[in-house]
């Protein structure tokens, strides 16, 4: 008797539990099978079936929206043309907040090469790829508690910019 | 009994949950003692000299230099720009068509630099990417003799600059 109780009492639990297990599942075959971003990656990456410059345009756009401003972007491809080398498009985003450089170069003068931000967008197949450098990487170079939350912060940013740039529409 | 059946059920959810998502709960791991992403040295020579002996020094190690940059160009007003933090920017364009080749995303960190800043004391401080550091941040072993040949590269300048 008291086992049935158990088994009984064991079922109810798998029939609560297995829902959210199945979804869950199902939620990480989902972001695999669409290739998106793994957002602990040090290299932060996301492909997307939009032409280079559509995928260029909805990186602006995204960057804009969260108050970032764009410095200037960099056609690495059109150097290396220049140069004779056969290449796809390949560009570069410099990026960053006014506030927010000054505060780094001023605190951590040693990140002045990481600054302002750069996304990558190239051509990569059938597909554009967009990348950009999970900033928590330089969490333990500065060692500064203070920034903590602020490369938290850009990350978040950088992965929304990412995801956003590769599923939505102009 | 019961207890711990649901016990063992929760955990065994938890575990395979975790099996399958295995990045979902974790973040960048904080190393300790971590090999730094940039080098600094304090330049013996004022401002302008230091740039001048930087632009001269990548030049004479075989690469092309882009028109500089103030680091906080293009992201306030021409007249706020801090004009005591310049960046100079380089390429060696054959050797960056075989190391992108190995390693598509390493336009991440492109394109080569040195940035030399002037402290408020006067003091003038040029610093540089740690090459061989920054490449294990692409998980990709193909890059490594990339790698050293740009840190190489850097260190050869570097010299020069310091002369």
């Amino acid at each position: 008797m008291r086992i049935i109780l158990n088994t009984r009492l064991s079922s109810l639990s798998l029939r609560l539990i297995m829902p959210w297990f199945v979804a869950s599942f199902l939620l990480a075959f989902s972001v695999a099978s669409h290739g998106k971003l793994i957002d602990d990656d040090k290299i932060l990456l996301a492909h997307t079936s939009h032409d280079f410059d559509t995928t260029l345009a909805m990186v602006k756009k995204q960057l804009v929206a969260k108050n970032y401003k764009i410095a200037h972007v960099q056609h690495c491809d059109n150097g290396l043309k220049k140069m004779g080398y056969e290449v796809d498009k390949y560009q570069v985003v410099f990026f960053g907040r006014i506030d927010e450089v000054r505060e780094l170069t001023t605190k951590h003068a040693e990140l002045a090469p990481f600054l302002p931000f750069k996304i990558l967008i190239y051509v990569e197949g059938d597909k554009t790829a967009i990348s950009i450098m999970n900033p928590e990487i330089l969490k333990p170079i500065v060692a500064d508690e203070a920034l903590v939350a602020k490369f938290e912060q850009w990350k978040h940013d950088f992965v929304d910019i990412l995801e956003q740039s590769s599923t939505s529409s102009l | 009994m019961r207890i711990r059946i649901d016990r063992l059920l929760i955990t065994t959810f938890v575990v395979l949950v975790n099996l399958f998502i295995p990045n979902a709960f974790s973040a960048i791991p904080i190393e300790k003692n971590a090999e730094p992403f940039t080098l600094s040295v304090d330049s013996p020579y004022n401002f302008d000299e230091t740039v001048k002996r930087v632009q001269e020094a990548v030049i004479s190690n075989d690469f092309r230099v882009f028109p500089d940059r103030y680091l906080e160009q293009g992201l306030t007003d021409d007249f706020s720009v801090n004009e005591r933090q310049l960046v100079i920017r380089f390429c060696h364009f054959g050797k960056l068509y075989k190391a992108l080749k190995i390693e598509p995303r390493l336009g991440v960190v492109l394109p080569c630099k040195i940035t030399v800043l002037e402290e408020e004391d006067g003091q003038v401080q040029i610093i540089y990417i740690n090459a061989e550091a920054l490449a294990n941040v692409f998980d990709n072993k193909h890059l490594a003799t990339e790698a050293q040949g740009i840190a190489e590269n850097y260190s050869d300048i570097l010299d020069e600059v310091l002369l």
